[in-house]
């Protein structure tokens, strides 16, 4: 009975591993996906922002009205020096 | 039994491995969260856009965007926090200081930072990004959503126990626990797989961030909001007075995928520093109902009910299953009203009709787009068809959940000592000082500082 306990108990602690080990692999994979799609996105010249506009004037032809100040602001400091 | 006066430890565990984490490691990532502040404060110099046009922002309800700098700052403070609060939870075994951390947290992450971002919401952002080929997750919620979830698989859920703004709140204010019979805690928790299953489904949509929306506490973090979620809130720490965490056990979406991992976790809560000694001054230390008691053999005749009674809830869970994914999909076209192009689509229908007097806001704007109403109407069908296989899913998920608790409340685990229940514990160190071997422990512990000293 002992012998039967200790081995369901070994096969239970392979089982934790294993599926610990495989979540481990899957955030990994999951983050690595995120970061991919993230730099194909701003390759493209997509806004990562979702609308909420963090006045970072990195696209040219963005509208949004932060960006436009933002990108007036950086014109001025360069031509100033 | 004398008073706890937890103290640094130099008594090593019978029960635990080598402590996962050391001083100077903590300091240096104090060191590395400061670094970063004095970085974000370069932010500053730069000169703040200004407006010439005369445009003014409009009043909004959520928090205006933060430079991305402070979102890094917000994630570098997390994985501190979650540090800290493995040490605090695994090895120095303080309630005191895990209490301490908690409060912590609650004001950096709820007060401070207005209750945004955190991982519960993050499930959405993450969802999103799976489904829509056009939207990225920002990083800082990709590592607000990842990082608790990786502590969860080495030390348990030291997230919910320490870090979480809207445990703390809970937590804080948890006055006169009282035990809530297992079986109707299992049912109540459907609800959370319910409202997981569902904020997946309006976020894989893109019809709305429900969790955010219905965020119980944020309007208290916000000092103000909408007045039905301020009540609902109100009401869920009034309840906590009394039932430990309502909204962590039975309602938090973040919690339903925490559970699961839990159980894989490689070092968890354990009540006793080494071996139990089967006092049974534990049992009802625990406000959330996470202790568990020691099995022996079925009684004498009650086996065969058991056995009888799991093949019955084998047979019922393909019904279970079968009937959810029925009642999802006769739910297909409530669930898409969420969706605001299909809330338009029909308000443009009923006005086009005659079924209504008048226009909306919503309606005038349509028309301004110039769009068509095929074309609108072309959309809300795809919407809902999207829904109908959706609602099928979430349906089927909760079914699966409903019968999956049923067989396992039919299960019985062999345990030979009172043990904190891996999926259910919060780690929030309350059990410790009720074990007599813990005061054992800390007692060793203080006379080995005092003969250092």
């Amino acid at each position: 009975m002992n012998e039967f306990l200790s081995r369901l108990q070994a096969r239970r602690r392979f089982v934790t591993r294993t599926l610990r080990n495989a979540s481990l692999a899957l955030l990994g994979l999951g983050g690595a996906a995120v970061a991919v799609k993230r730099r194909r996105l701003l390759r493209e010249g997509k806004c990562l922002n979702s609308g909420m506009c963090r006045a970072c004037g990195v696209f040219e032809d963005c509208g949004l009205p932060r960006a436009l100040s933002t990108r007036e602001v950086v014109a001025r400091i360069r031509h100033d020096g | 039994m004398h008073s706890s006066r937890e103290s640094l430890s130099s008594v090593p565990f019978k029960n635990m491995s080598n402590p996962p984490f050391c001083g100077a490691w903590i300091v240096m990532f104090l060191i590395a969260i400061l670094g970063s502040c004095l970085v974000a404060q370069g932010e500053i110099r730069f000169p703040p856009p200004e407006f010439e046009s005369g445009y003014t922002f409009p009043q909004t309800t959520s928090p205006a965007a933060q430079p991305v700098i402070r979102e890094y700052i917000d994630a570098a403070v997390l994985i501190g926090g979650l540090l800290l609060a493995s040490y605090l939870i695994l090895k120095r075994r303080s309630r005191r200081a895990v209490f301490a951390l908690m409060i912590g947290s609650l004001l950096y992450f709820g007060f401070l930072r207005d209750g945004c971002i955190c991982p519960i919401g993050a499930i959405q952002n993450v969802t999103l990004t799976v489904f829509d080929s056009s939207y990225a997750i920002p990083i800082a919620a990709a590592i607000f959503f990842v990082v608790p979830l990786v502590f969860t698989l080495f030390h348990g859920r030291v997230f919910c126990g320490a870090i979480c703004p809207l445990g703390a709140i809970q937590d804080a204010v948890l006055i006169r626990p009282v035990a809530v019979p297992r079986g109707l805690e299992s049912g109540l928790r459907l609800i959370a797989y319910t409202y997981f299953g569902a904020a997946v489904l309006f976020a894989a949509t893109g019809s709305a961030f429900v969790i955010c929306r219905y965020d119980p506490f944020v309007g208290f973090f916000r000092l103000g909001g909408n007045w039905n979620i301020l009540v609902i809130g109100a009401s869920l720490l009034l309840i906590g007075l009394f039932v430990g965490r309502p909204y962590c056990r039975f309602l938090c979406p973040y919690g339903v995928i925490l559970r699961q991992l839990s159980r894989l976790s490689k070092r968890r809560v354990t009540i006793t520093p080494n071996e139990c000694i089967q006092c049974r001054l534990c049992e009802n230390a625990c406000p959330f109902g996470a202790i568990r008691e020691p099995t022996g053999d079925w009684p004498e005749g009650e086996y065969r009910i058991a056995k009888r009674r799991l093949a019955l809830f084998l047979v019922l869970l393909p019904i279970l299953i079968a009937g959810g994914v029925w009642g999802g999909y006769t739910l297909r076209n409530q669930l898409a009203r969420v969706h605001p192009r299909v809330r338009t689509a029909e308000r443009i229908y009923l006005e086009e009709a005659g079924k209504v007097q008048g226009t909306t806001n919503v309606s005038d704007a349509f028309r301004a787009t110039g769009q068509t109403t095929d074309l609108l109407y072309e959309d809300a069908t795809k919407i809902r068809t999207r829904f109908g296989l959706g609602g099928a899913l979430l349906g089927g998920f909760v079914g699966l959940m409903a019968g999956g608790k049923l067989i396992a409340l039919s299960v019985r685990r062999r345990r030979t000592e009172y043990e904190a229940d891996a999926a259910s514990c919060f780690a929030c160190g309350r059990c410790y000082k009720f074990c007599p071997k813990e005061h054992e422990r800390l007692t060793k512990s203080r006379e080995a500082v005092a003969g250092h000293a």
